[in-house]
């Protein structure tokens, strides 16, 4: 069998003398929509920031396409250009354009040409659906048109993993639909996915499993259906009661 | 007083203006390398340089600049390292605004958000593309209005390097002086000219500033104003 695209075994985080991973065991595949949840300070939002090394594990493994994630920097520079991030709060570049925001990773990391790059660029901004805001800068985009430019700055990259931390909390509730459209739209074209999310009608449609952590651990697996529908553990059905009340 | 009396004065007082415009391009262009490098190493992983650009920075910024100039043109020949007038200026500045500088830098880095430094290690920029294309020019912008008041302060500050006997602008009025007895005259001329570099120097800052700008951000007009905001 293929190997999978992320596979973490036995990962353990501390902050100081706080544990905040505790033996976590996740398997990704090819393709596959993983929907991360869990209340506040459970985890899920270290996790998937471990599997770009934005932090680091202290026990256990992860392998990401094959990759070993160790304190080797060419490692973490191949993981990186295979991983793409989607922040809660879109991290956009303030001082570049929507389409430098873009270009620029391509342009310094896999030394493109400009032309090459803002071609790449203007095609994944329609993608998004606004190539029309290109020349603008962040400053003067609404939070929904940041966050998809955000999502085309990754995807320009071209990369064969796709992490979303919480990428529509920070949205007004107007915008969360244009940016989970574009998620949707982005599973349907086969992206392995790994989104930290509450987004319940998001994680029926598109999830393939759903992984509710913790305290550091993961609780609870199934598919979106089941753990939506009937949730095992007390602990998942707790936080499922506060989540929908 | 006569426009020939005005015009023979002027003649030592510009060649004066001209090397305190030499100090100044020299020992600002110094002074931004020694303090980029000393912030660099203010906020380096290792702690040995972190301690010895902090305490650089504390004896610089705790001593008058005045002693540190006396120091190095009267004090260091003790030690045989005997220098000219004008490097010994230069250094002086360059040693002392480099402090300055440094602290400053240090502040713009760290107001830039950490999403921003997030966003570019996902990206897989290194640490040096990140630093030069994604934080130093926000860094800039924030410290930009600071930076331009260090720049009129050092053009000010040249004229301390008079009493190390260098000639610049404040040394030629006071030569200027003292063989016409026209104090009030000279002084009035010599301020006039320091004015004027200082208000070219911030017109030059203002032009920069506003090509700097980024609509929507760091602009004055927009609703990000904290002061126009009601």
């Amino acid at each position: 069998m293929q190997e999978p695209m992320i596979a973490m075994k036995g990962v353990s985080k501390w902050y100081g003398d706080f544990k905040v991973l505790n033996g976590v065991d996740l398997h990704v595949h090819t393709g596959e929509k993983l929907i991360l949840c869990g209340p506040s300070g459970s985890g899920k939002s270290t996790t998937i920031r471990l599997l770009n090394r934005l932090e680091e594990h202290q026990e256990g493994q992860i392998r990401v396409n094959g990759i070993d994630m160790n304190g080797d920097i060419r490692n973490i520079q191949r993981i990186r250009s295979d991983v793409g991030m989607v922040f809660q709060h879109f991290n956009l570049f303030p001082h570049l354009t929507a389409l430098q925001n873009c270009t620029v990773a391509l342009r310094l990391v896999k030394k493109m040409p400009v032309r090459e790059a803002e071609e790449r660029a203007m095609r994944y901004l329609e993608r998004v659906r606004i190539p029309q805001h290109a020349g603008k800068y962040p400053g003067q985009l609404s939070g929904g048109q940041k966050q998809r430019v955000a999502i085309a700055r990754s995807l320009c990259m071209e990369p064969k993993v796709m992490l979303f931390d919480e990428p529509t909390s920070a949205l007004d509730p107007e915008m969360v639909k244009e940016v989970l459209d574009t998620m949707v739209q982005l599973a349907r074209g086969g992206m392995t996915m790994v989104c930290v999310t509450h987004e319940m009608g998001f994680a029926r449609e598109v999830g393939d499993r759903v992984v509710f952590m913790d305290h550091g651990e993961v609780v609870e697996t199934g598919k979106p259906a089941d753990f939506f529908g009937a949730p095992q553990t007390p602990r998942a059905r707790e936080f499922l009661g506060q989540i929908l009340a | 007083m006569t426009w020939d009396t005005l015009k023979t004065y002027l003649e030592p007082l510009s060649e004066g203006a001209t090397w305190t415009l030499a100090l100044f391009f020299a020992s600002a262009l110094l002074a931004v390398v020694v303090g980029l490098l000393v912030c660099f190493a203010r906020m380096s992983g290792h702690a040995w340089l972190r301690a010895s650009a902090k305490t650089y920075i504390e004896i610089v910024r705790g001593t008058p600049l005045l002693v540190q100039l006396f120091f190095i043109y009267y004090g260091l020949p003790e030690l045989g390292v005997v220098m000219p007038g004008f490097p010994a200026g230069v250094l002086g500045l360059t040693i002392n605004f480099g402090a300055y500088l440094a602290e400053l830098f240090r502040g713009g880095i760290q107001s830039v958000d950490n999403g921003q430094f997030e966003a570019s290690r996902a990206l897989g920029l290194t640490r040096i593309q990140r630093l030069r294309v994604i934080v130093m020019p926000q860094a800039l912008r924030t410290i930009f209005p600071a930076l331009g008041n260090y720049a009129l302060v050092l053009v000010k500050d040249t004229s301390l390097v008079a009493v190390i006997s260098v000639y610049e602008l404040m040394r030629a009025g006071q030569m200027l002086a003292g063989a016409t007895f026209r104090s009030l005259l000279v002084y009035s001329m010599v301020g006039a000219i320091y004015f004027l570099m200082c208000s070219v120097l911030s017109y030059v800052f203002r032009r920069i500033e506003k090509r700097l700008t980024v609509p929507g951000y760091w602009d004055g007009a927009s609703e990000h104003n904290p002061i126009t905001k009601i």
